[in-house]
């Protein structure tokens, strides 16, 4: 089988590379809720994730989520019958909705009070 | 209905969930307010019924969300029958861990609640009794 670097296809592998990055990231998160019933220790944890690095890293992984998301609405209305023809709006509708979504984040994300 | 068709409506399913659930547990622990991620906001929030009930369905959502796709990967890309066997089971095994993992972490927020008194949460960032706050495995054992 030969790729073809369509729409579709980038759609396609941007869907799947974010959906592994997703699932693997679930592990960090619920070890770090591990320690939710010790306070202190939750708190050092939370001052952590305070610093620039992983706060860049969280804005991030609001992209991935925006970027798995929305695509996978795209995907479900295609599954559904929305007309196939408009897949590639629905697409750059999706990133667009998604891109404003981050861009409007970012202050928050990156130096919002926390 | 076919059990793969299940298994795919399922997944569609649980990714419409994921899309509003997610958008709730960001707006909640983000942006909410300045101190949506604080240790004693996180608490206070889910001493709410209905904050647990929504974790709970979002936890097995985003678990058999992610298997499901987990598992569609896999079989695109191994053929062979044991290898592939073998990805099941793990996969299994790792959504069960995780289940388990994020019921203990819920039942834990419970645990801490059922003490009494209501500690100062930023204390240790002060500098002072920094051991004070019991932990919730710390109760379960206790009490």
């Amino acid at each position: 089988m030969r790729y073809r670097l369509t729409t579709g296809f980038f759609a396609f592998i941007l869907n799947r590379l974010s959906g592994v990055i997703l699932a693997v990231f679930l592990i960090p998160h619920f070890f770090s809720l591990y320690f939710i019933g010790d306070a202190a220790r939750y708190e050092a944890i939370r001052d952590f994730y305070n610093t620039p690095v992983m706060r860049f890293s969280e804005l991030a992984l609001l992209g991935i989520v925006l970027a798995h998301g929305l695509n996978g609405i795209r995907l479900i209305l295609l599954e559904a019958g929305a007309p196939t023809r408009l897949q590639k709006v629905f697409f750059w509708t999706a990133l667009s909705a998604g891109a404003l979504i981050l861009l409007i984040s970012i202050p928050h994300m990156m130096w919002g009070a926390r | 209905m076919k059990k793969t068709a299940f298994g795919w409506l399922l997944s569609r399913a649980s990714a419409v969930v994921l899309v509003a659930g997610l958008a709730v547990h960001f707006f909640a622990n983000h942006f909410e307010r300045p101190d949506a991620s604080e240790h004693g906001v996180v608490m206070m929030r889910l001493s709410h019924p209905g904050w647990m009930a929504f974790y709970a369905v979002f936890l097995l959502a985003i678990i058999y969300h992610a298997a499901y796709g987990l598992w569609g990967i896999a079989l695109e890309y191994l053929k062979k029958e044991r290898v592939l066997s073998a990805v099941k089971s793990a996969l299994i095994i790792l959504s069960a861990i995780m289940v388990i993992a994020g019921v203990w972490i819920l039942s834990d927020t419970q645990m801490l609640l059922a003490s009494p008194p209501a500690p100062c949460y930023k204390c240790h960032k002060a500098g002072s009794a920094a051991g004070a706050i019991p932990s919730g495995r710390a109760l379960r054992i206790f009490q």
